[in-house]
Protein backbone atom coordinates (compact mmCIF):
# COMPACT_ATOMS: atom_id res chain seq x y z
CA UNK A 1 0.00 0.00 0.00
CA UNK A 2 2.87 2.88 0.88
CA UNK A 3 4.60 1.77 -2.27
CA UNK A 4 1.39 2.68 -3.90
CA UNK A 5 0.50 5.79 -2.80
CA UNK A 6 4.69 7.11 -3.41
CA UNK A 7 4.49 6.04 -6.85
CA UNK A 8 4.71 9.21 -8.73
CA UNK A 9 1.58 7.77 -11.25
CA UNK A 10 -0.52 6.93 -8.87
CA UNK A 11 -2.57 9.85 -7.10
CA UNK A 12 -4.85 8.33 -3.89
CA UNK A 13 -7.97 9.76 -3.47
CA UNK A 14 -9.31 8.40 0.00
CA UNK A 15 -12.62 9.32 2.05
CA UNK A 16 -14.24 10.17 -1.09
CA UNK A 17 -17.42 8.94 -2.79
CA UNK A 18 -18.24 8.91 -6.81
CA UNK A 19 -21.31 11.16 -7.62
CA UNK A 20 -21.69 11.27 -11.38
CA UNK A 21 -20.39 8.99 -14.11
CA UNK A 22 -20.76 9.34 -18.23
CA UNK A 23 -18.91 8.24 -20.80
CA UNK A 24 -17.86 5.43 -22.91
CA UNK A 25 -14.99 3.01 -23.30
CA UNK A 26 -12.03 4.73 -23.37
CA UNK A 27 -13.94 8.13 -22.50
CA UNK A 28 -14.69 7.75 -18.75
CA UNK A 29 -16.18 11.50 -17.34
CA UNK A 30 -16.30 10.34 -13.50
CA UNK A 31 -17.26 13.48 -10.78
CA UNK A 32 -15.79 12.77 -7.34
CA UNK A 33 -16.81 14.42 -4.01
CA UNK A 34 -13.72 14.04 -1.88
CA UNK A 35 -15.22 14.39 2.16
CA UNK A 36 -13.33 16.75 4.69
CA UNK A 37 -11.21 15.19 6.92
CA UNK A 38 -10.73 18.80 8.88
CA UNK A 39 -7.00 17.73 8.75
CA UNK A 40 -4.74 19.93 5.96
CA UNK A 41 -3.04 16.48 4.33
CA UNK A 42 -0.49 18.52 2.95
CA UNK A 43 0.73 19.57 6.50
CA UNK A 44 -0.05 16.44 8.93
CA UNK A 45 2.99 13.93 9.34
CA UNK A 46 0.22 11.27 10.56
CA UNK A 47 2.47 11.86 14.20
CA UNK A 48 -0.24 11.10 16.29
CA UNK A 49 0.16 13.52 19.40
CA UNK A 50 -3.23 14.70 18.69
CA UNK A 51 -4.88 11.37 18.79
CA UNK A 52 -3.52 11.69 22.28
CA UNK A 53 -4.70 14.96 23.50
CA UNK A 54 -7.88 14.43 22.62
CA UNK A 55 -10.17 14.01 25.53
CA UNK A 56 -13.51 11.93 23.61
CA UNK A 57 -13.24 8.70 23.50
CA UNK A 58 -15.61 6.37 21.54
CA UNK A 59 -15.26 2.40 20.29
CA UNK A 60 -12.44 1.98 17.64
CA UNK A 61 -14.49 0.40 14.82
CA UNK A 62 -11.10 -1.18 13.39
CA UNK A 63 -10.83 -3.10 16.48
CA UNK A 64 -14.59 -3.90 16.48
CA UNK A 65 -15.25 -1.69 19.49
CA UNK A 66 -12.80 -3.74 21.61
CA UNK A 67 -10.65 -0.81 22.42
CA UNK A 68 -11.60 2.90 21.77
CA UNK A 69 -10.47 5.89 19.94
CA UNK A 70 -10.69 9.63 19.98
CA UNK A 71 -12.79 12.23 17.53
CA UNK A 72 -9.05 12.92 16.09
CA UNK A 73 -7.66 9.55 14.98
CA UNK A 74 -5.68 7.11 12.77
CA UNK A 75 -7.54 4.59 11.54
CA UNK A 76 -5.23 2.36 12.35
CA UNK A 77 -1.30 2.26 12.62
CA UNK A 78 -0.42 1.06 8.64
CA UNK A 79 -3.01 3.55 7.62
CA UNK A 80 -2.48 4.58 3.84
CA UNK A 81 -2.16 7.34 3.55
CA UNK A 82 -1.43 8.02 7.80
CA UNK A 83 -3.21 11.53 8.26
CA UNK A 84 -5.42 11.87 11.17
CA UNK A 85 -9.07 12.55 10.93
CA UNK A 86 -11.61 14.35 12.81
CA UNK A 87 -15.23 12.52 13.19
CA UNK A 88 -17.24 15.64 13.88
CA UNK A 89 -20.28 13.80 14.92
CA UNK A 90 -18.25 13.60 18.40
CA UNK A 91 -15.90 16.33 18.20
CA UNK A 92 -16.87 18.90 21.23
CA UNK A 93 -14.32 21.08 19.23
CA UNK A 94 -12.28 21.97 22.43
CA UNK A 95 -9.17 22.93 19.85
CA UNK A 96 -7.05 20.70 22.10
CA UNK A 97 -5.75 18.83 18.79
CA UNK A 98 -5.33 22.17 17.11
CA UNK A 99 -3.77 23.99 20.17
CA UNK A 100 -0.74 20.74 20.02
CA UNK A 101 -0.15 19.62 16.30
CA UNK A 102 3.40 20.85 15.90
CA UNK A 103 2.48 21.02 11.92
CA UNK A 104 -0.61 23.34 12.21
CA UNK A 105 -2.36 20.51 9.79
CA UNK A 106 -5.78 20.61 12.13
CA UNK A 107 -8.29 22.62 9.62
CA UNK A 108 -11.83 23.17 11.25
CA UNK A 109 -12.83 25.15 8.47
CA UNK A 110 -12.08 22.39 5.58
CA UNK A 111 -14.66 21.83 2.84
CA UNK A 112 -15.62 19.55 0.61
CA UNK A 113 -14.12 19.31 -2.74
CA UNK A 114 -15.77 18.15 -6.09
CA UNK A 115 -13.21 16.55 -8.57
CA UNK A 116 -14.08 15.84 -12.46
CA UNK A 117 -11.46 13.68 -13.89
CA UNK A 118 -11.54 11.66 -17.33
CA UNK A 119 -10.41 8.26 -17.45
CA UNK A 120 -10.13 5.59 -20.02
CA UNK A 121 -10.28 2.37 -18.18
CA UNK A 122 -12.15 2.15 -14.50
CA UNK A 123 -11.40 -0.77 -11.75
CA UNK A 124 -13.65 -1.45 -9.46
CA UNK A 125 -12.18 -3.76 -6.09
CA UNK A 126 -14.84 -2.44 -3.58
CA UNK A 127 -14.31 -5.50 -1.26
CA UNK A 128 -16.17 -7.60 1.16
CA UNK A 129 -17.75 -6.99 4.97
CA UNK A 130 -18.56 -9.07 7.58
CA UNK A 131 -21.64 -10.61 8.01
CA UNK A 132 -23.80 -8.15 10.32
CA UNK A 133 -24.38 -10.96 12.73
CA UNK A 134 -25.98 -8.38 15.28
CA UNK A 135 -28.96 -7.81 13.25
CA UNK A 136 -30.14 -11.55 13.48
CA UNK A 137 -28.56 -12.16 17.14
CA UNK A 138 -27.47 -15.54 15.98
CA UNK A 139 -26.15 -17.74 18.62
CA UNK A 140 -27.46 -14.66 21.13
CA UNK A 141 -24.60 -12.77 19.44
CA UNK A 142 -24.80 -8.84 20.98
CA UNK A 143 -26.69 -10.52 24.55
CA UNK A 144 -24.39 -13.08 26.13
CA UNK A 145 -20.99 -11.13 25.73
CA UNK A 146 -18.53 -14.33 25.46
CA UNK A 147 -19.94 -15.16 21.89
CA UNK A 148 -17.79 -13.05 19.42
CA UNK A 149 -16.42 -13.13 15.80
CA UNK A 150 -13.10 -14.44 14.31
CA UNK A 151 -12.35 -10.98 13.48
CA UNK A 152 -12.63 -9.98 17.14
CA UNK A 153 -10.88 -12.87 18.06
CA UNK A 154 -8.28 -11.97 16.03
CA UNK A 155 -8.00 -8.26 17.13
CA UNK A 156 -7.08 -10.00 20.51
CA UNK A 157 -4.70 -12.13 19.34
CA UNK A 158 -2.55 -9.49 17.65
CA UNK A 159 0.50 -8.23 19.58
CA UNK A 160 -0.23 -4.63 18.71
CA UNK A 161 -4.36 -4.76 19.53
CA UNK A 162 -6.54 -3.23 22.33
CA UNK A 163 -5.54 -6.64 24.96
CA UNK A 164 -1.79 -6.64 23.43
CA UNK A 165 -2.29 -10.14 22.23
CA UNK A 166 -4.16 -11.80 25.18
CA UNK A 167 -8.17 -13.12 24.60
CA UNK A 168 -10.01 -12.89 27.87
CA UNK A 169 -13.28 -13.34 28.60
CA UNK A 170 -15.13 -10.16 28.53
CA UNK A 171 -17.63 -11.06 31.37
CA UNK A 172 -14.60 -12.71 33.93
CA UNK A 173 -11.49 -11.27 32.30
CA UNK A 174 -10.12 -14.23 32.84
CA UNK A 175 -8.69 -16.28 30.27
CA UNK A 176 -10.54 -18.96 29.16
CA UNK A 177 -10.07 -22.61 29.26
CA UNK A 178 -12.64 -23.99 27.45
CA UNK A 179 -12.86 -22.40 23.51
CA UNK A 180 -15.62 -23.31 21.10
CA UNK A 181 -15.57 -22.51 17.23
CA UNK A 182 -18.48 -22.44 15.11
CA UNK A 183 -18.38 -22.53 11.32
CA UNK A 184 -20.86 -21.60 8.17
CA UNK A 185 -22.57 -18.69 10.54
CA UNK A 186 -24.88 -16.97 8.12
CA UNK A 187 -23.54 -18.74 4.84
CA UNK A 188 -24.39 -22.11 3.48
CA UNK A 189 -27.84 -21.53 5.01
CA UNK A 190 -31.22 -20.34 4.42
CA UNK A 191 -30.95 -18.39 7.55
CA UNK A 192 -28.51 -16.06 6.33
CA UNK A 193 -26.83 -16.10 2.68
CA UNK A 194 -26.92 -19.58 0.80
CA UNK A 195 -23.22 -18.96 -0.89
CA UNK A 196 -20.02 -20.57 1.03
CA UNK A 197 -17.75 -17.78 2.16
CA UNK A 198 -14.38 -19.78 1.09
CA UNK A 199 -12.27 -18.19 3.85
CA UNK A 200 -13.70 -19.16 7.24
CA UNK A 201 -12.45 -22.71 7.29
CA UNK A 202 -8.68 -21.81 6.80
CA UNK A 203 -8.94 -18.57 9.39
CA UNK A 204 -10.54 -20.54 12.19
CA UNK A 205 -7.88 -23.20 11.99
CA UNK A 206 -5.13 -19.99 11.91
CA UNK A 207 -6.86 -18.62 14.90
CA UNK A 208 -7.13 -22.20 17.08
CA UNK A 209 -3.33 -22.76 16.11
CA UNK A 210 -2.73 -19.44 17.34
CA UNK A 211 -4.59 -19.68 20.41
CA UNK A 212 -2.87 -23.37 21.53
CA UNK A 213 0.16 -21.43 20.81
CA UNK A 214 -0.39 -18.96 23.64
CA UNK A 215 -2.33 -20.84 25.81
CA UNK A 216 -1.40 -24.49 25.38
CA UNK A 217 -3.38 -25.60 28.14
CA UNK A 218 -6.38 -24.38 26.45
CA UNK A 219 -9.24 -26.99 24.84
CA UNK A 220 -10.55 -25.74 21.66
CA UNK A 221 -13.23 -27.29 19.68
CA UNK A 222 -14.45 -26.62 15.86
CA UNK A 223 -17.54 -27.50 14.91
CA UNK A 224 -18.36 -27.61 11.28
CA UNK A 225 -20.29 -29.05 8.19
CA UNK A 226 -17.43 -29.73 6.10
CA UNK A 227 -13.83 -28.31 6.69
CA UNK A 228 -12.80 -26.47 3.45
CA UNK A 229 -9.17 -26.55 2.80
CA UNK A 230 -8.68 -25.65 -0.63
CA UNK A 231 -5.61 -24.34 -2.14
CA UNK A 232 -1.74 -24.81 -1.64
CA UNK A 233 -0.72 -26.51 1.85
CA UNK A 234 -4.11 -25.76 3.84
CA UNK A 235 -5.06 -29.37 3.58
CA UNK A 236 -1.68 -29.85 5.08
CA UNK A 237 -1.87 -27.77 7.81
CA UNK A 238 -5.40 -28.75 8.68
CA UNK A 239 -3.77 -32.25 9.25
CA UNK A 240 -1.06 -30.78 11.04
CA UNK A 241 -3.01 -29.13 13.48
CA UNK A 242 -6.02 -31.68 14.02
CA UNK A 243 -2.96 -33.88 15.37
CA UNK A 244 -1.96 -31.42 17.88
CA UNK A 245 -5.12 -31.26 20.54
CA UNK A 246 -7.49 -29.20 18.50
CA UNK A 247 -11.01 -31.17 18.38
CA UNK A 248 -13.10 -31.56 15.46
CA UNK A 249 -16.86 -32.04 15.67
CA UNK A 250 -19.27 -33.02 12.39
CA UNK A 251 -22.59 -31.13 13.65
CA UNK A 252 -23.25 -27.81 13.81
CA UNK A 253 -24.81 -26.71 17.43
CA UNK A 254 -28.44 -25.40 17.34
CA UNK A 255 -28.38 -23.15 20.04
CA UNK A 256 -26.87 -21.54 23.36
CA UNK A 257 -28.29 -21.63 26.83
CA UNK A 258 -27.00 -20.49 29.92
CA UNK A 259 -26.79 -23.08 33.12
CA UNK A 260 -27.52 -22.86 36.17
CA UNK A 261 -24.11 -21.79 37.29
CA UNK A 262 -24.40 -18.89 34.25
CA UNK A 263 -22.04 -20.50 31.88
CA UNK A 264 -22.67 -21.30 28.48
CA UNK A 265 -23.58 -24.21 27.15
CA UNK A 266 -23.77 -25.27 23.63
CA UNK A 267 -25.95 -28.17 22.43
CA UNK A 268 -25.04 -30.18 19.36
CA UNK A 269 -26.10 -33.01 17.32
CA UNK A 270 -23.23 -34.74 15.46
CA UNK A 271 -22.62 -37.63 13.00
CA UNK A 272 -20.23 -39.48 15.35
CA UNK A 273 -22.74 -39.72 18.14
CA UNK A 274 -26.98 -40.42 18.92
CA UNK A 275 -29.04 -37.70 19.90
CA UNK A 276 -28.32 -34.10 21.17
CA UNK A 277 -25.42 -33.67 23.56
CA UNK A 278 -24.08 -30.69 25.50
CA UNK A 279 -20.98 -29.09 26.30
CA UNK A 280 -19.89 -26.24 28.79
CA UNK A 281 -17.79 -23.82 27.09
CA UNK A 282 -16.24 -20.20 27.90
CA UNK A 283 -16.02 -18.20 25.20
CA UNK A 284 -17.79 -19.22 21.79
CA UNK A 285 -16.13 -17.70 18.30
CA UNK A 286 -18.39 -17.46 15.59
CA UNK A 287 -17.16 -18.11 12.15
CA UNK A 288 -19.23 -15.22 9.76
CA UNK A 289 -19.06 -15.07 6.26
CA UNK A 290 -17.98 -12.65 3.59
CA UNK A 291 -20.84 -9.90 2.18
CA UNK A 292 -20.41 -7.53 -0.27
CA UNK A 293 -18.90 -3.82 1.13
CA UNK A 294 -21.66 -1.31 2.05
CA UNK A 295 -21.01 0.49 -1.02
CA UNK A 296 -20.76 -2.13 -3.45
CA UNK A 297 -24.71 -1.68 -4.44
CA UNK A 298 -24.54 2.58 -4.71
CA UNK A 299 -21.71 2.43 -6.95
CA UNK A 300 -23.16 -0.45 -9.13
CA UNK A 301 -26.24 1.86 -9.37
CA UNK A 302 -24.49 4.94 -10.09
CA UNK A 303 -22.26 3.10 -13.16
CA UNK A 304 -24.84 1.12 -14.28
CA UNK A 305 -23.20 -2.28 -12.99
CA UNK A 306 -25.39 -5.53 -12.83
CA UNK A 307 -24.99 -7.80 -9.31
CA UNK A 308 -25.95 -11.54 -8.86
CA UNK A 309 -28.72 -12.54 -6.44
CA UNK A 310 -26.15 -12.12 -3.54
CA UNK A 311 -25.23 -8.96 -4.56
CA UNK A 312 -21.81 -9.00 -5.75
CA UNK A 313 -21.11 -7.37 -8.92
CA UNK A 314 -21.97 -9.86 -11.96
CA UNK A 315 -18.74 -10.84 -14.39
CA UNK A 316 -19.40 -11.65 -17.82
CA UNK A 317 -18.84 -15.24 -17.58
CA UNK A 318 -17.99 -16.95 -14.34
CA UNK A 319 -15.43 -19.11 -16.22
CA UNK A 320 -13.99 -17.20 -19.08
CA UNK A 321 -14.30 -13.77 -18.59
CA UNK A 322 -14.30 -13.43 -14.48
CA UNK A 323 -12.98 -9.79 -14.49
CA UNK A 324 -14.61 -8.18 -17.18
CA UNK A 325 -18.48 -6.52 -16.99
CA UNK A 326 -20.98 -5.69 -19.48
CA UNK A 327 -19.42 -2.51 -20.31
CA UNK A 328 -16.38 -2.56 -21.87
CA UNK A 329 -14.01 -0.64 -20.02
CA UNK A 330 -14.94 -1.31 -16.51
CA UNK A 331 -13.59 -4.59 -14.77
CA UNK A 332 -13.83 -6.24 -11.33
CA UNK A 333 -11.54 -8.08 -9.14
CA UNK A 334 -11.27 -9.22 -5.74
CA UNK A 335 -14.34 -10.13 -3.27
CA UNK A 336 -16.11 -7.22 -4.85
CA UNK A 337 -17.37 -10.20 -7.58
CA UNK A 338 -17.32 -13.41 -4.81
CA UNK A 339 -15.90 -14.25 -2.06
CA UNK A 340 -12.10 -15.32 -2.67
CA UNK A 341 -8.84 -16.39 -0.80
CA UNK A 342 -5.97 -14.04 -0.81
CA UNK A 343 -3.87 -15.72 -3.86
CA UNK A 344 -6.87 -15.63 -5.46
CA UNK A 345 -8.07 -11.90 -4.80
CA UNK A 346 -4.43 -10.81 -6.04
CA UNK A 347 -4.91 -13.14 -9.20
CA UNK A 348 -8.07 -11.37 -10.39
CA UNK A 349 -6.74 -7.88 -9.18
CA UNK A 350 -3.68 -8.64 -11.88
CA UNK A 351 -5.89 -9.96 -14.31
CA UNK A 352 -8.23 -6.90 -14.43
CA UNK A 353 -4.78 -4.65 -14.17
CA UNK A 354 -3.48 -6.37 -17.33
CA UNK A 355 -7.20 -5.82 -19.20
CA UNK A 356 -7.23 -2.00 -18.62
CA UNK A 357 -3.54 -1.91 -19.27
CA UNK A 358 -4.00 -3.47 -22.72
CA UNK A 359 -7.17 -2.13 -23.98
CA UNK A 360 -5.45 1.39 -23.17
CA UNK A 361 -2.20 0.62 -24.62
CA UNK A 362 -4.15 0.16 -27.95
CA UNK A 363 -4.89 3.81 -29.96
CA UNK A 364 -7.71 1.80 -31.71
CA UNK A 365 -11.00 0.13 -29.94
CA UNK A 366 -12.22 -2.85 -31.91
CA UNK A 367 -16.20 -2.99 -32.21
CA UNK A 368 -17.95 -5.26 -34.49
CA UNK A 369 -20.22 -4.42 -37.29
CA UNK A 370 -23.38 -6.01 -36.32
CA UNK A 371 -25.10 -3.23 -34.41
CA UNK A 372 -28.34 -1.46 -34.88
CA UNK A 373 -29.19 1.45 -36.64
CA UNK A 374 -32.26 3.54 -36.82
CA UNK A 375 -34.19 4.77 -39.44
CA UNK A 376 -34.37 8.74 -38.73
CA UNK A 377 -37.86 8.54 -41.16
CA UNK A 378 -39.86 6.27 -39.36
CA UNK A 379 -38.53 6.95 -35.38
CA UNK A 380 -41.43 8.21 -33.41
CA UNK A 381 -39.48 8.84 -30.04
CA UNK A 382 -41.77 6.33 -28.35
CA UNK A 383 -38.58 5.57 -26.72
CA UNK A 384 -39.19 1.22 -26.06
CA UNK A 385 -35.82 0.88 -27.31
CA UNK A 386 -34.31 3.06 -25.09
CA UNK A 387 -35.78 1.39 -21.96
CA UNK A 388 -35.58 -1.90 -23.58
CA UNK A 389 -31.61 -2.11 -24.09
CA UNK A 390 -29.29 -3.61 -21.25
CA UNK A 391 -26.64 -1.98 -22.44
CA UNK A 392 -27.77 1.51 -22.34
CA UNK A 393 -26.95 2.09 -25.89
CA UNK A 394 -29.63 3.95 -27.12
CA UNK A 395 -30.32 7.26 -26.51
CA UNK A 396 -33.61 9.71 -27.87
CA UNK A 397 -32.49 13.08 -28.26
CA UNK A 398 -34.41 16.49 -27.94
CA UNK A 399 -35.52 16.00 -31.54
CA UNK A 400 -37.29 12.76 -30.19
CA UNK A 401 -35.35 10.48 -32.95
CA UNK A 402 -33.17 7.58 -31.27
CA UNK A 403 -30.08 7.27 -32.18
CA UNK A 404 -27.13 4.55 -31.50
CA UNK A 405 -24.01 4.76 -29.56
CA UNK A 406 -22.30 2.85 -31.62
CA UNK A 407 -19.75 1.81 -29.22
CA UNK A 408 -21.92 -0.08 -26.58
CA UNK A 409 -23.81 -1.55 -28.60
CA UNK A 410 -23.61 -5.30 -28.20
CA UNK A 411 -25.54 -6.64 -31.32
CA UNK A 412 -28.15 -8.67 -29.77
CA UNK A 413 -31.52 -7.26 -32.09
CA UNK A 414 -34.11 -6.62 -28.46
CA UNK A 415 -34.68 -2.89 -29.51
CA UNK A 416 -35.42 -4.16 -32.97
CA UNK A 417 -38.19 -6.42 -31.79
CA UNK A 418 -39.20 -3.79 -29.65
CA UNK A 419 -39.83 -0.91 -31.86
CA UNK A 420 -43.75 -0.81 -33.18
CA UNK A 421 -42.58 1.73 -36.11
CA UNK A 422 -40.03 -1.08 -37.71
CA UNK A 423 -37.85 1.71 -36.97
CA UNK A 424 -34.53 0.41 -35.96
CA UNK A 425 -33.23 -2.61 -37.56
CA UNK A 426 -30.02 -4.77 -36.90
CA UNK A 427 -27.01 -4.42 -39.68
CA UNK A 428 -26.25 -8.04 -41.06
CA UNK A 429 -29.21 -9.17 -40.18
CA UNK A 430 -32.12 -6.91 -41.10
CA UNK A 431 -36.18 -7.92 -41.85
CA UNK A 432 -35.78 -8.15 -45.49
CA UNK A 433 -32.88 -10.53 -45.53
CA UNK A 434 -34.75 -12.96 -42.90
CA UNK A 435 -37.55 -12.35 -45.29
CA UNK A 436 -35.63 -13.52 -48.30
CA UNK A 437 -33.87 -16.47 -45.74
CA UNK A 438 -37.26 -17.53 -45.00
CA UNK A 439 -38.97 -17.50 -48.38
CA UNK A 440 -36.21 -20.13 -49.65
CA UNK A 441 -36.78 -22.19 -47.00
CA UNK A 442 -40.59 -22.04 -47.50
CA UNK A 443 -40.17 -24.02 -51.29
CA UNK A 444 -43.64 -23.59 -52.06
CA UNK A 445 -44.84 -20.89 -54.84
CA UNK A 446 -47.46 -19.18 -52.66
CA UNK A 447 -50.84 -18.65 -54.71
CA UNK A 448 -52.09 -15.48 -55.09
CA UNK A 449 -55.82 -15.15 -55.10
CA UNK A 450 -58.32 -12.19 -54.94
CA UNK A 451 -60.88 -11.95 -52.09
CA UNK A 452 -63.18 -12.22 -54.98
CA UNK A 453 -62.07 -16.03 -56.24
CA UNK A 454 -62.14 -16.97 -52.67
CA UNK A 455 -65.62 -15.82 -52.19
CA UNK A 456 -66.89 -17.47 -54.79
CA UNK A 457 -65.25 -21.12 -54.28
CA UNK B 1 -25.23 -26.85 -31.03
CA UNK B 2 -26.15 -28.00 -34.60
CA UNK B 3 -22.86 -28.31 -35.66
CA UNK B 4 -22.43 -30.49 -32.57
CA UNK B 5 -25.03 -32.74 -33.44
CA UNK B 6 -23.50 -33.28 -36.69
CA UNK B 7 -20.03 -33.97 -35.54
CA UNK B 8 -21.39 -36.09 -33.47
CA UNK B 9 -23.58 -37.82 -36.10
CA UNK B 10 -26.61 -37.65 -34.44
CA UNK B 11 -29.67 -37.10 -36.47
CA UNK B 12 -32.45 -35.45 -36.62
CA UNK B 13 -35.77 -34.71 -38.79
CA UNK B 14 -35.42 -33.04 -41.98
CA UNK B 15 -38.36 -31.66 -42.14
CA UNK B 16 -36.81 -28.92 -39.85
CA UNK B 17 -35.15 -26.00 -41.28
CA UNK B 18 -32.65 -24.07 -39.20
CA UNK B 19 -32.42 -19.82 -39.34
CA UNK B 20 -29.39 -18.79 -37.68
CA UNK B 21 -29.09 -15.46 -35.69
CA UNK B 22 -26.81 -14.14 -33.41
CA UNK B 23 -28.97 -13.98 -30.41
CA UNK B 24 -32.80 -15.18 -29.76
CA UNK B 25 -33.76 -11.10 -28.53
CA UNK B 26 -33.27 -10.15 -32.31
CA UNK B 27 -36.86 -12.34 -33.43
CA UNK B 28 -39.72 -11.02 -31.94
CA UNK B 29 -43.05 -10.67 -33.15
CA UNK B 30 -42.60 -9.65 -36.43
CA UNK B 31 -40.04 -12.62 -37.62
CA UNK B 32 -42.35 -15.31 -36.21
CA UNK B 33 -45.33 -13.78 -37.76
CA UNK B 34 -42.71 -13.90 -41.33
CA UNK B 35 -42.24 -17.34 -41.36
CA UNK B 36 -45.92 -18.37 -40.72
CA UNK B 37 -46.90 -16.10 -43.86
CA UNK B 38 -44.24 -17.40 -45.76
CA UNK B 39 -45.19 -21.30 -45.91
CA UNK B 40 -43.95 -22.08 -41.72
CA UNK B 41 -45.98 -24.79 -40.31
CA UNK B 42 -44.54 -24.16 -36.80
CA UNK B 43 -41.87 -22.15 -35.74
CA UNK B 44 -39.32 -23.39 -32.84
CA UNK B 45 -37.32 -21.09 -30.55
CA UNK B 46 -34.11 -22.58 -29.29
CA UNK B 47 -32.52 -20.05 -26.86
CA UNK B 48 -29.81 -20.21 -24.38
CA UNK B 49 -31.04 -21.32 -20.86
CA UNK B 50 -32.93 -18.46 -18.32
CA UNK B 51 -30.33 -16.68 -16.65
CA UNK B 52 -27.04 -17.44 -19.31
CA UNK B 53 -28.61 -15.07 -21.79
CA UNK B 54 -24.80 -13.04 -22.90
CA UNK B 55 -26.79 -9.97 -23.45
CA UNK B 56 -28.85 -9.73 -20.47
CA UNK B 57 -31.90 -10.71 -20.23
CA UNK B 58 -33.01 -10.57 -24.55
CA UNK B 59 -33.93 -14.53 -24.23
CA UNK B 60 -36.87 -13.89 -21.84
CA UNK B 61 -37.87 -11.13 -23.61
CA UNK B 62 -38.49 -12.86 -26.83
CA UNK B 63 -39.98 -15.49 -24.65
CA UNK B 64 -43.30 -12.64 -23.94
CA UNK B 65 -43.19 -12.53 -27.26
CA UNK B 66 -43.69 -15.91 -27.76
CA UNK B 67 -46.44 -15.96 -24.69
CA UNK B 68 -48.63 -12.94 -26.48
CA UNK B 69 -48.55 -15.06 -29.73
CA UNK B 70 -50.25 -18.06 -28.23
CA UNK B 71 -52.77 -16.09 -26.89
CA UNK B 72 -53.77 -14.28 -30.42
CA UNK B 73 -53.46 -17.97 -32.32
CA UNK B 74 -55.69 -19.75 -29.55
CA UNK B 75 -58.63 -16.78 -29.87
CA UNK B 76 -57.74 -17.46 -34.00
CA UNK B 77 -58.40 -20.87 -33.45
CA UNK B 78 -54.91 -22.03 -34.87
CA UNK B 79 -53.10 -24.45 -32.45
CA UNK B 80 -50.89 -22.78 -29.82
CA UNK B 81 -48.58 -25.53 -29.87
CA UNK B 82 -47.08 -24.61 -33.60
CA UNK B 83 -44.89 -21.78 -31.86
CA UNK B 84 -42.58 -23.10 -29.20
CA UNK B 85 -39.33 -21.92 -27.19
CA UNK B 86 -36.80 -24.52 -25.89
CA UNK B 87 -33.91 -23.46 -23.52
CA UNK B 88 -30.38 -25.26 -25.00
CA UNK B 89 -27.46 -24.22 -24.04
CA UNK B 90 -24.36 -24.55 -26.79
CA UNK B 91 -23.09 -28.13 -25.83
CA UNK B 92 -26.28 -29.77 -25.16
CA UNK B 93 -26.78 -32.10 -28.27
CA UNK B 94 -29.21 -34.51 -26.68
CA UNK B 95 -31.54 -31.61 -25.73
CA UNK B 96 -31.62 -30.14 -29.13
CA UNK B 97 -32.42 -33.37 -30.55
CA UNK B 98 -35.10 -33.70 -28.10
CA UNK B 99 -36.70 -30.40 -28.83
CA UNK B 100 -36.19 -31.00 -32.96
CA UNK B 101 -38.26 -33.85 -32.48
CA UNK B 102 -40.82 -32.39 -29.84
CA UNK B 103 -41.69 -29.80 -32.30
CA UNK B 104 -41.69 -32.30 -35.47
CA UNK B 105 -43.98 -34.20 -33.40
CA UNK B 106 -46.64 -31.55 -32.56
CA UNK B 107 -46.90 -30.18 -35.82
CA UNK B 108 -46.88 -33.37 -37.79
CA UNK B 109 -49.91 -34.65 -35.13
CA UNK B 110 -51.59 -31.12 -36.77
CA UNK B 111 -52.95 -30.44 -39.95
CA UNK B 112 -50.91 -28.34 -42.72
CA UNK B 113 -52.08 -24.66 -42.49
CA UNK B 114 -53.44 -23.02 -45.79
CA UNK B 115 -50.65 -22.06 -48.07
CA UNK B 116 -52.33 -19.25 -49.86
CA UNK B 117 -51.51 -15.97 -49.89
CA UNK B 118 -54.64 -13.39 -50.76
CA UNK B 119 -54.27 -10.23 -52.41
CA UNK B 120 -57.02 -8.00 -52.51
CA UNK B 121 -57.35 -5.72 -55.35
CA UNK B 122 -58.34 -2.25 -54.77
CA UNK B 123 -61.36 -2.31 -56.45
CA UNK B 124 -62.85 -5.14 -54.05
CA UNK B 125 -61.34 -2.86 -51.21
CA UNK B 126 -63.66 -0.28 -51.70
CA UNK B 127 -66.33 -1.94 -53.32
Amino acid sequence: MVNAAKHPNITLLTYSEITDFKGVTGEYNVKIKKKPRYVNENKCTGCGLCTIKCPIKVPDEFNRGIGDRGAIYIPFPQAVPKYAVIDREVCIECKNCERNCPAEAVDFEQKEQLIDIKVGAIIIATGWDEYQIIESNEYKYGFYPDVITQIELERMLSPIGPTSGHVYQISTGKSPQNVAMIQCVGSRTLRGNSYCSAVCCNVALKNAQLLKQEYPNMEITIFYIDIRTWDKGNEEYYRKIRGQGINFIKGIPGDIKLDENGKMVLYFDTAMEDGVTKKEFDLVVLSTGIVPSKGTKEISEIMGLSRGPNNFLSEVHGCLKPVETKDNGIYICGCASGPKNIPYSVSSALGAASKAATLLSNDILRQELIIAEVNQDLCVGCRRCEKICEFNAITVAENNIASVNELKCKGCGTCVTSCPARAIDLKYYRDDQFEEEIKGLGGFEPQIQSIREIMEE
Amino acid sequence: MADLTGTTRKSYSTEFHLIRVKCTGRIGLHLIMESFLNGADGVAIISCHEGECDYGRANMNTNKHVLFLKRIFSHLGISEERIQQYFCAAAEVDNFVKSVNDITGKINALPPLPKKKIKPTLNELFK
